[in-house]
Formats: structure tokens, C-alpha cells, sequence
């Protein structure tokens, strides 16, 4: 790699075009990513302030992407202007300027590790906020230099930037306009002039370039500005046109590379142009992180190319980008794509709502709404399964469609719930009729108890708003029922447990034990994100023990009262290292240590000696387990432990990966969620009728529960369940609580109880 | 939680900054990083306990503005401090009371004010500060001309934060040293406190006057001044509306009392180029005859520099023209304005909260950008404020000798026709 040593005496550099559409600012951005790359310091200006568009390369690796609060060029000529303006009499300092001719005031940091000193700073055009335009079109470009002397402080912002940067790459305003004139005659010692190989965009080009080159002599007559010409868009598969047309570029631009002897010169135009290629005319997208192969024709390579030529010589060795990176980039890219899409397919749902609302009902009407499904689909064909249900749950016609055409797109995400609402007798025909082609789709994944119910609610439609009068849905629906009748008859797969009560401190503990058939458990869980902190494990394997044990319902108030009359919080031996954090779990009273909710360590919560203890931390739980094995030790060769996370997973969703402990759709009855009303917790066998495959009562719901997670990082645990604040959403076995401290003390985390194989130490050992 | 635990060693120094300055987590993350080697830089120099060295309220305004006892207490036997100077600062009236509290504190040492102010943000400073320095020849060059938040979150800038930071910390240390630290005032009753920002404008009857397009005056037309709520839901007050609007445009705020002077003061504002927003209560405008004159006065003004905003219930824009309340105020109370409206006269455009504060805006920018191109064109419109030049010779003939000029506008020259 060159790594080119701070010269500390960069070049600006601006890119202009005669005409839009040339691929400008994405030369510029690539560029100024592969210079970055190479080790130098680089400053990316967007100065195209009517259209701006640069930051859409960056937007991935911005910290305000939408560019809500970043400031500009546009702020940076006004606040000059504003302290030109307003200035009060009698404070005359000779160099006030100086203050505001540093555009980097404007500058906002691309967020990217660059070899060496490499690194992306970018200036946006300004606030994209309401008042945008006024402040762009507003602005007096004349007054700017003839009466404030605007030009001297671009000249000082240049030096400025100069001795910071290697590379400064200005994206200049199209054709003769003010901001143009700026960028290209006033700012730069290089330009690059893009064009399309079409005579319009080759005259106005060359024109332009030539403009300048004539402006930008010293007094002897020497240019002081290098120019670089180059075609973009070039398809290659027109020869004798192309060949024509790169004639005619020539030598319009006869003259203007004079910084390159002829044999360079022709050199140049040979390998200078840069390929045409689909995918760029789409999706805004670095050629560094979407190309892998590196064609001589490709577009990294020629964007490398032009690189070369700026640094005075191309790169010694190819430039390479650790793969690692190159995925991590194109992510970014893609998850931005992804929140566009999400734009449009909102979109889709306005455009089915008006036509429902503008036509009338008829097969016409049926068709163009069919045909918003079929676009829903096409546009939400990788990944619009992961929003589905966020648009569903909006209620809104548009919003039920475009869930329910989503959904069908991935059918192993299995959103049976969708269905089941869908199929209503409170929808319009239409949106039943979607949502039985997805019950139909789904069928050989649904569990028993889920099958049943979408047997129930079909069959409790047909003749009724299911008829032989509309044959679409007739027939879907009927083929359902013959479908899912097969399913019924699988039969539920619970399985005999074996129950062990065991005695701690005089209260009974209930342990479900159980002997999975294998040693782990694959879940493929989708990726789904309900804010930062509940989220998947995503694609994983949960490994098993021979035998299982988990405590069939949650540590109650009073077994943690025995916990704390023992003097738990006191003896050292319960806390090794956290000693420090027991003298800080007080009650109620801030004197006595015990679970925050409590009013003293002697009185429990009234009327829940037998609800969950809440208030406590995951330091707390793993406490009061070492107090267990003190006066309670679990059978030879076992110890208490809280649950292994994936001990806990399986016993919550077995091998079929249940979504809720009794099957895979929601029941508010069945466990103490946001929907029950509930609105704190419940007593720990409210729900026994509900419990999971194995036995567990409260897998759902009441409150989170500590495990151990083997990912925790030091200082903070993971939950599962979810509580009774949470929504059916939340509330998914396949959910987590991730990055917690292990200090907190919300009033819906609580624990149960498990017991380990010794030889499995370490599992527990948190 | 903590309110009734006490320091246990007065703090050296307190950093005072606008919780509207760490919402968004980014902006956040900077702060917290700049405190923390401030901290560091002052601890090394002071030999003290880390600990014992900076007070630094987390907590966000979204738990509502609550003097916590600990922060009263900080606030109160600090040795030093810290302004962090910023568009937002100087708008909010809490960041004013704790810089009346510095100021009321003023140190015994003659010349010494136990302030340190940091630039955060780039920022127009109001003539309440303007006592007090924020550079000196030990800070790097940049420091002033990009602010502490862009040094510390540029790479490029790398030693010159590190270069700032130590010359904040030797403000600091000197100021501890040499005894210039804050002096020692009685028991403090934080509703009762007055803002500075709001005291050094009362104190200067000409203020309304000073800042030019730097800043914008408000002048609410309720009876509730200030406190006037224009819309139930809203989350604002209109006064403090009126100052997030000001932040956010980086622009400082000023209130301009609805009085017998009015009149005169916008009068002044107009020829002084200071943007100004005069907002309308319907329903005071409608009974109370005092306002409803001020108002009917500047129906007769024509003035470059305002606008007036007068916001509208649901209700209101359901009956439409025949709502009595707007038949009342546009014969009664503004009738010339209403007949032939100049631009930027909110009469009966705003409904709703949103719109009243993206049209608010929307309409100072128009408003500054109006007084800034007359005033940039050199428009002959007789106003007094001055204009200065960025002047060069040798920046200027250096450039001339490249062949760009830095008196006239480079123009392209597109092909011939």
C-alpha cells in the first residue's frame, strides 16, 4: 500500500458536470472512499446545494443520517454573511473573518476505520429541514463577494484545509450556475469533468472546463487548474458509435491536458472511461463494498483508476478491502435499502386504499388490488417478511394488506396470528381472501393447537361470509378445512414429566424433570427487533442435558423471604466478587436490604406471598441460588443453578419451537400479558392449565426471568419471557432481554429456580 | 432518587450546558467524552481524587426541570464554572439561572469571575457574556473557529482537542490557584432564581437593538405572555417555543415586552435588521382592549423585519369566515393588514400546533434571508447597520496571481448556441 504520507498540503479537487445524470456525485464518493482507503486524509464536500445528493453514499456511515441536525455549506456561508451583517459598531478587528472561514465547523465524521491515517470527513449541503430552501435560494452569491468580500474567506477556508487534508473532493452544482462558478473556477487546483458520450453533455463539458482552464492563469500564462475529463455511462456494446463519440470528447477537450505529454495524454482517454453498468443507475451503493471480483471493466476498478491519476500515479499494490469489512459495509447499505422499502411498501398500502375508495366494487377493482399485492411482493421479495407484522398491527386497510401479502412472501416465519385475524368475519372479502391463501401456505408448519384454531375459524365462516357465490375463497377455504383436518389428527405431542418436590427452608420447590430425546435443538428463529434491548438469537443450537431440570413455577416472595430473614444480603459467601452491590439492594425504606419493592426486609408485598419476587437484580437471583445450595443442597452430583438459557428455551418450546408455551397463537387468557389487564404480577400458579410442553408454568408473561446466557458480557445478563408489561409481541419464546445491568431492579424482573449436573460447571458459574 | 444525598466534597467545577444539546445520543457521547478528559486533565493538575474534581448532571429535561438538591448544592459550592457556550445555551432560561448563579457568586479576587467558558458550538455570543474570553493564545487556532464539539469529534483534529482541553484545564487550575474561584452566597431558592440572559436584556432598554440577523425578538401578545399555551396538547409554552425555535436555527432570542413601547422598539428592531416575531392571541386580542392597541399600532407600521402569527383553534377553522372571533380581529384590530397582507403576516393559516411551529420556522428564515440579500445587495434602504468586509491584500493578490479573483463571482461559460 502507498499510504501516502501526510503531505499536509492536499489538493482540492472538484467534480463537475455540465449536465445531470452523469454519475458525478457517485465518482466522487467512490473516489474519495478509495483515497480514504489508501491512507489519505479526505474531505468530501457536498456543494450541489439545489439537489443535494451526496450523502446518500454515506448515509450508512453518518450518525445523522437524514442530515435532522447537521449543519452545511449552506450554514457556512450564511454565518459568515450573519456576522458580517451584524456587526456592532466600534468592533472593527482586522482579521474577524478568520472565526468563520473554517467550513469544518460543518463537518460531521464518516464513521469507518481507514488504514493508517486514512479517514472520510464530509460536509452536507445544510439542514434538510422545512426551511432548506429558503436558505439556499435565498442567498445573494454576488453581495457574497462583492460587498462582504466572500472570496478572501474562501481563499483563507482553502488554506485552512489545505494544511488538514490530503484530498478536499468538491461535488459541484450542474451547468452555469452561481454555485457552479464557486465550485469550479474559485475552489479547485484539479477539476474533473464528467460527461455522458452524447454531444449535448460533450459541448456544455468542454465548454465548461474550458471556461475555466482560460480564467485559471498565473499572469504569464501558465494554467493553475488540471483538468480531467471523464466519460461516464459508457456501454461498450455500441462500438462504432462509441468510437465516434470518443472522438468527438477528444478533441473538444483538445488542449486542456496539457499537464500530460501526448503519450500519457493518449493513455488517459484509452483507460479513462468508465463503464456502464445497471446496477449503479439503482441503488446508491460504494463500488468498494458491492463489488467482489475486480474486473478490468468493472466499476471499482475504473473508480481506482481515476483515483490513481489524482495521487499522481497509480496505486503500487491493488487496492484490497478485508472481506470481514466489505460485508460489514454492504449491510449498512442494504439496511438502508431496507428502511426505503419500507417507505414504498407504506406506499403500496395508501395506493390499495385508493382504489378501494375511488372504485367501485367489481372484478376490475379486484384485479388492480390484486395487482398491489403482486408489486407488494416483488418490492418486499428480500426480507419484507421481517416487517409484516409491523404493518398489520397498523390497523389500517392498506396497512392488513400489505402484512398480509408480505407474510405469504415468507411463510417460515409462520404468522398464523395474521391469519387467524385476517379470516374474521369483521374483514372485507378481499383481505379474507389473502389471508386464507396464507393459512393455506402455512399449513404444514402449524402445531396442533394452532391448526385447530384455523380449522375452527374457517369453518366458522363457511356458508356464512365464506359462500359457492364467491368461488375464490370457496374453494381456498375448503381445501383448508380438508388440509388441516390431517393436522388435527397429529395429536398433541406433550409428554409425561416427571415432577420432584424438594424442600428449601421449609418451602416446597416443584422441579419438572425431563429427558430430551437429543442432545440439541436447532431453532431457526428469524431475526426481529422490538427496540434495542428484546431481540432474537436469530439462527441457533440449543445444546441439551441428559436430564433437565427446571422449577416448574417462579421463586415466589415468600421462598426469597427466607432468603432474606436468613441474612442472605450479609453473608459474603452468597456474593464473592458483588459484595459491594448487596449493601446497595435496599427496601422500600432505604435502610434494610431486601427486594426493592418491599417496605422493610420483614414485610412482603401484602396479598403476594406467593406472586413472584420482583425488584431484584440478576446479582440478587444468583445469591439467593448460592444460598439454596447452602441450606438446601440439590441431589448428589446436582446444584441449584438459575436456568441455562437454552435449558430454559427448550423447556419453554421444545423441539417443535412454540411460540407461546401452549402453541404458536396468542390466547390472552392463557398467561399475564399487557392484554390480560392483569397490570402487575400474578400469583405463580394462576396459570397452571397454561404451562409450557414440559410442565413450566409462566414460560410467558408475569415477569422476565434471569437465565444465563453464555454471551452476557461482564456486568450485565440476559432475560427471557417477557412480563406482564409486555404485549403478545413481546412476550415470544423466542425473545430475549439482552444487555442489562446486572444491578437493576425493574418491578417486573424476576427468576426461577433449575438444577444442574455438576459436570456441567461452568454453565452456571456466570 | 439520590436528592438526598449530598456531595461529600465540593465539586472544583460545574459543567453548565443545555440538556437540549445531549438529546440526540451522538451529541451525547461527545459531551460526556469532553467532560471526562476535562476531569482527567484538571485531577492531574490538582493531584486530587478524580471523584472530587467535576459535577455533571446526567439527567435528561424530559424528567422535567427539577433543581434536584444535589444539584443546587454543586451548583452553589463549586470552585469553578464551566459554561458550555452554545446556539441553545443562550436561549434557555435554565442555563441563564445557572449563570446568574457564577455571576451572583463573583469571586473576591478583583478581575476574577470563576467562569471558564468552553465554545461547544460555533455560536454568537449575547452582550451578557461578553465580559468573558472563551480563547486565549494557548488554545489551537481552530478552537475558535470550528468549536470544542467539532475538535473532539474530527479525527483531523486530534491534538488540537487534546491541545484545548489542556488549556480548559489550566483556566481551571489557575483559577483554584490563584484564588480566583467562586465566592460563597446564602441559601438558594431555584424557582426564585432570574435568568442572566433575561437580566442583562432588562438591564439595557437599547438590547432589542443588538445583534442584528444574529438573533430574533418575540413579542407575545397574550395576557399569559410567556406562558401562554396555544394549544392544549401542545408541549410548549409559546415563550419557550419561541426559544427552541431559536436554538435550533442557531439564532440567540430576545423578548420584546407587549407594552406602551412596542411601537418604538419595532421600530428600532427594523432599522437595526433584527428579525422579529409578534405573536397574536385571539382570545386576548378579542377582550383585552390594551393589547387589541398595541396590536392595531403595528397594523398601521410597514416594517421589513416582522411577522405576525396569529394561531387558530379547530374549531375556528371549521366556521370558517364566519367565525366571530376572526370577523372581530381582522375589522376591529388588524384591518389594513388583513386587506392587503404583506408577506410574512400569519393572519389565518395556522391551525394547528405542528403548523404553528413549522411555519414559525419557516417564517423568521424567510425573514432573515429578506434582510440579509437587502443588506448583502447594498439595497438602498437608508438603514444604518453596518456592513464589514473580509479584507486580505496578500490572501487576495496570491490568489489573483492563480487568476481567480476574490472580488467578483467566477462565472462558467456554458457552449454557444
Amino acid at each position: 500500500m502507498t499510504a501516502a504520507e501526510p503531505q499536509r498540503s492536499g489538493k482540492i479537487v472538484t467534480f463537475y458536470s455540465y449536465k445531470g445524470g452523469t454519475g458525478r456525485s457517485m465518482a466522487l464518493a467512490n473516489v474519495a472512499w478509495i483515497l480514504a482507503s489508501r491512507g489519505c486524509r479526505v474531505l468530501a464536500i457536498d456543494w450541489d446545494l439545489e439537489a443535494p445528493g451526496l450523502h446518500r453514499y454515506f448515509e450508512p456511515f453518518l450518525q445523522d443520517p437524514s442530515l435532522e441536525r447537521s449543519t452545511g455549506v449552506v450554514d457556512f456561508v450564511r454565518d459568515f454573511a450573519t456576522a458580517a451583517l451584524s456587526v456592532e459598531p466600534g468592533t472593527q478587528e482586522k482579521d474577524w473573518y478568520r472565526e468563520y472561514s473554517n467550513i469544518l465547523a460543518h463537518a460531521v465524521s464518516v464513521e469507518w476505520q481507514f488504514p493508517g491515517a486514512g479517514c472520510l470527513n464530509f460536509v452536507p449541503a445544510g439542514r434538510q429541514d422545512v426551511a432548506y430552501p429558503v436558505r439556499v435560494n435565498s442567498f445573494d452569491w454576488q453581495g457574497f463577494y462583492e460587498r462582504l468580500g466572500g472570496g478572501v474567506m474562501l481563499e483563507d477556508a482553502k488554506r485552512g484545509l489545505r494544511g488538514l487534508y490530503d484530498f478536499v473532493l468538491i461535488d459541484s452544482r450542474t451547468g452555469v450556475s452561481d454555485t457552479a462558478g464557486v465550485c469550479t473556477v474559485q475552489m479547485p487546483d484539479e477539476l474533473v469533468v464528467c460527461f455522458t458520450l452524447n454531444r449535448q453533455s460533450i459541448y456544455g463539458a468542454s465548454a465548461a472546463a474550458r471556461s475555466v482552464f482560460e480564467q485559471r492563469r498565473t499572469r504569464t500564462g501558465a494554467p493553475t487548474v488540471k483538468i480531467w475529463p471523464l466519460p461516464t455511462r459508457v456501454d461498450p456494446s455500441e462500438k462504432d458509435r462509441l468510437e465516434v463519440a470518443q472522438t468527438i470528447a477528444r478533441v473538444r477537450f483538445t488542449g486542456l491536458l496539457s499537464h500530460l505529454d501526448p503519450e500519457e495524454e493518449d493513455k488517459y482517454w484509452d483507460e479513462i472511461p468508465v463503464p456502464y453498468e445497471a446496477y449503479y443507475a439503482y441503488e446508491e451503493v460504494l463500488a468498494t463494498f458491492r463489488e467482489r471480483s475486480r474486473r478490468p471493466s468493472s466499476m471499482l476498478v475504473g473508480m481506482e483508476r481515476i483515483a490513481g491519476y489524482l495521487t499522481g500515479g497509480p496505486s503500487s499494490s491493488p487496492d484490497v478491502i478485508d472481506e470481514a469489512q466489505r460485508s460489514k459495509g454492504l449491510a449498512a447499505f442494504i439496511s438502508r435499502a431496507a428502511s426505503d422499502v419500507a417507505e414504498e411498501l407504506a406506499l403500496m398500502g395508501d395506493e390499495y386504499e385508493s382504489i378501494r375508495g375511488r372504485m367501485s366494487s367489481g372484478p376490475r377493482r379486484t384485479e388492480l388490488m390484486n395487482y398491489v399485492v403482486a408489486r407488494t411482493q416483488l418490492l418486499g421479495a428480500r426480507g419484507g417478511g421481517a416487517i409484516a407484522e409491523q404493518f398489520f398491527r397498523k390497523g389500517t386497510p392498506g396497512g392488513r394488506i400489505v402484512g398480509l401479502a408480505l407474510a405469504r412472501g415468507e411463510p417460515h416465519r409462520n404468522q398464523v396470528e395474521m391469519a387467524l385475524s385476517g379470516i374474521s368475519p369483521m374483514r372485507t372479502p378481499f383481505e379474507q381472501f389473502h389471508a386464507l391463501l396464507l393459512a393455506q401456505q402455512l399449513v404444514p408448519l402449524l402445531e396442533a393447537s394452532a391448526g385447530a384454531q384455523v380449522y375452527a375459524a374457517v369453518a366458522a365462516e363457511v356458508g356464512k361470509t365464506i359462500t359457492e357465490l364467491d368461488a375464490s375463497r370457496w374453494v381456498v377455504a375448503r381445501d383448508l378445512l380438508k388440509a388441516l383436518e390431517g393436522t388435527a389428527k397429529r395429536g398433541d405431542r406433550s409428554r409425561p414429566q416427571e415432577m420432584l418436590a424438594r424442600t428449601v427452608a421449609g418451602q416446597r420447590v416443584v422441579l419438572v424433570e425431563s429427558r430430551p430425546p437429543v442432545s440439541s435443538v436447532r431453532y431457526d428463529d428469524v431475526t426481529e427487533k422490538h427496540g434495542p434491548y428484546v431481540i432474537t438469537r436469530g439462527v441457533h443450537q440449543a445444546v441439551l442435558p441428559q436430564i433437565l431440570r427446571m422449577g416448574r413455577h417462579l421463586v415466589t416472595n415468600a421462598l426469597f423471604g427466607e432468603f432474606v430473614r436468613a441474612n442472605g444480603y450479609e453473608n459474603q459467601r452468597y456474593w464473592s466478587k458483588r459484595s459491594r452491590i448487596a449493601r446497595r439492594c435496599r427496601t422500600a425504606d432505604g435502610n434494610s436490604l431486601g427486594p426493592g419493592n418491599w417496605a422493610d426486609a420483614t414485610t412482603l408485598p401484602e396479598g403476594k406471598d406467593d406472586h413472584p419476587v420482583t425488584n431484584i437484580s440478576f446479582a440478587e437471583a444468583l445469591a439467593f441460588v448460592c444460598w439454596c445450595d447452602d441450606t438446601c443442597p440439590a441431589d448428589p452430583g446436582w446444584r441449584w443453578s438459575l436456568p441455562p438459557e437454552d435449558h430454559w428455551e427448550y423447556a419453554a418450546r421444545a423441539e417443535s419451537a412454540l411460540i407461546y408455551p401452549w402453541g404458536d397463537a396468542f390466547d390472552a387468557a392463557r398467561c399475564n400479558s399487557s392484554e390480560s389487564g392483569i397490570g402487575g404480577t400474578s400469583h405463580v400458579t394462576r396459570f397452571e392449565s397454561d404451562a409450557s410442553p414440559l410442565g413450566c408454568c409462566d414460560m410467558a408473561g408475569n415477569v422476565w426471568e434471569f437465565v444465563v446466557a453464555t454471551d452476557a458480557e461482564a456486568g450485565q445478563c440476559v432475560l427471557r419471557g417477557g412480563s406482564f408489561k409486555n404485549d403478545r409481541f413481546e412476550l415470544r419464546s423466542y425473545l430475549r432481554l439482552v444487555r442489562i445491568q446486572e444491578t437493576i431492579r425493574p418491578r417486573d424482573f424476576g427468576f426461577r429456580l433449575a438444577q444442574v449436573e455438576i459436570s456441567e460447571a461452568g454453565l452456571g458459574a456466570a | 432518587l439520590l436528592s438526598h444525598l449530598r456531595n461529600p466534597v465540593p465539586p472544583v467545577f460545574f459543567v453548565s450546558y443545555a440538556r437540549a444539546d445531549a438529546v440526540h445520543p451522538p451529541y451525547r457521547a461527545a459531551l460526556k467524552e469532553f467532560v471526562a478528559n476535562l476531569r482527567a486533565a484538571v485531577a492531574v493538575r490538582l493531584a486530587r481524587a478524580d471523584d472530587e474534581i467535576a459535577f455533571f448532571d446526567e439527567s435528561s429535561i424530559a424528567a422535567g426541570e427539577v433543581w434536584t438538591d444535589v444539584l443546587v448544592d454543586a451548583l452553589t459550592t463549586c470552585s469553578v464554572g464551566v459554561a458550555l457556550y452554545t446556539p441553545n445555551y443562550f436561549t434557555r432560561a435554565w442555563c441563564g439561572k445557572e449563570f446568574g448563579v457564577f455571576r451572583k457568586r463573583r469571586p473576591a479576587q478583583p478581575g476574577a469571575s470563576g467562569i471558564v467558558p468552553v465554545l461547544w458550538m460555533k455560536c454568537t455570543t449575547p452582550p451578557a457574556v461578553g465580559d468573558l474570553q472563551y480563547r486565549d493564545g494557548t488554545f489551537p487556532e481552530a478552537y475558535a473557529s470550528v468549536g470544542m464539539h467539532q475538535l473532539a469529534t474530527l479525527q483531523v483534529f486530534r491534538d488540537q482537542y487534546n491541545q484545548a482541553v489542556d488549556a480548559v484545564a489550566e483556566r481551571i487550575v489557575a483559577a483554584v490557584n490563584s484564588g480566583g474561584t467562586l465566592g460563597g452566597i446564602g441559601a438558594l431558592e431555584p424557582e426564585m432564581l432570574s435568568s442572566a440572559w433575561d437580566e442583562s436584556t432588562k438591564a439595557d432598554p437599547q438590547s432589542h437593538k443588538e445583534g442584528g440577523v444574529s438573533k430574533t425578538c418575540f413579542v407575545f401578545v397574550s395576557r399569559e405572555g410567556w406562558d401562554w399555551k396555544p394549544y392544549p396538547e401542545m408541549n410548549w409554552r409559546i415563550g419557550a417555543l419561541a426559544q427552541h425555535i431559536s436554538g435550533e436555527l442557531q439564532l440567540r432570542y430576545e423578548e420584546i415586552a407587549c407594552d406602551e413601547g412596542l411601537k418604538d422598539k419595532l421600530q428600532e428592531t427594523n432599522e437595526s435588521r433584527v428579525p422579529t416575531v409578534l405573536f397574536g392571541d385571539p382570545a386576548t386580542l378579542e377582550r383585552d382592549a390594551d393589547y387589541a392597541r398595541s396590536m392595531r399600532e403595528y397594523d398601521g407600521q410597514y416594517l421589513l423585519n416582522c411577522a405576525a402569527i396569529v394561531p387558530w383553534d379547530e374549531a375556528s377553522k371549521l366556521a370558517g369566515n364566519a367565525d366571530s372571533r376572526w370577523i372581530y380581529l381582522r375589522t376591529k384590530v388588524f384591518p389594513q393588514k388583513t386587506e392587503a397582507p404583506p408577506p410574512f403576516h400569519e393572519w389565518r393559516s395556522i391551525f394547528s400546533a405542528e403548523e404553528l411551529e413549522l411555519r414559525t420556522r419557516t417564517t423568521i428564515e424567510q425573514i432573515r434571508s429578506r434582510l440579509m440579500r437587502r443588506a448583502m445587495s447594498g439595497a438602498g434602504d437608508g438603514l444604518s447597520a453596518a456592513v464589514r468586509k473580509a479584507e486580505d491584500p496578500a490572501l487576495s493578490e496570491g490568489a489573483a496571481a492563480a487568476g481567480i479573483s476574490t472580488e467578483l463571482l467566477g462565472r462558467l461559460e456554458g457552449p454557444r448556441q
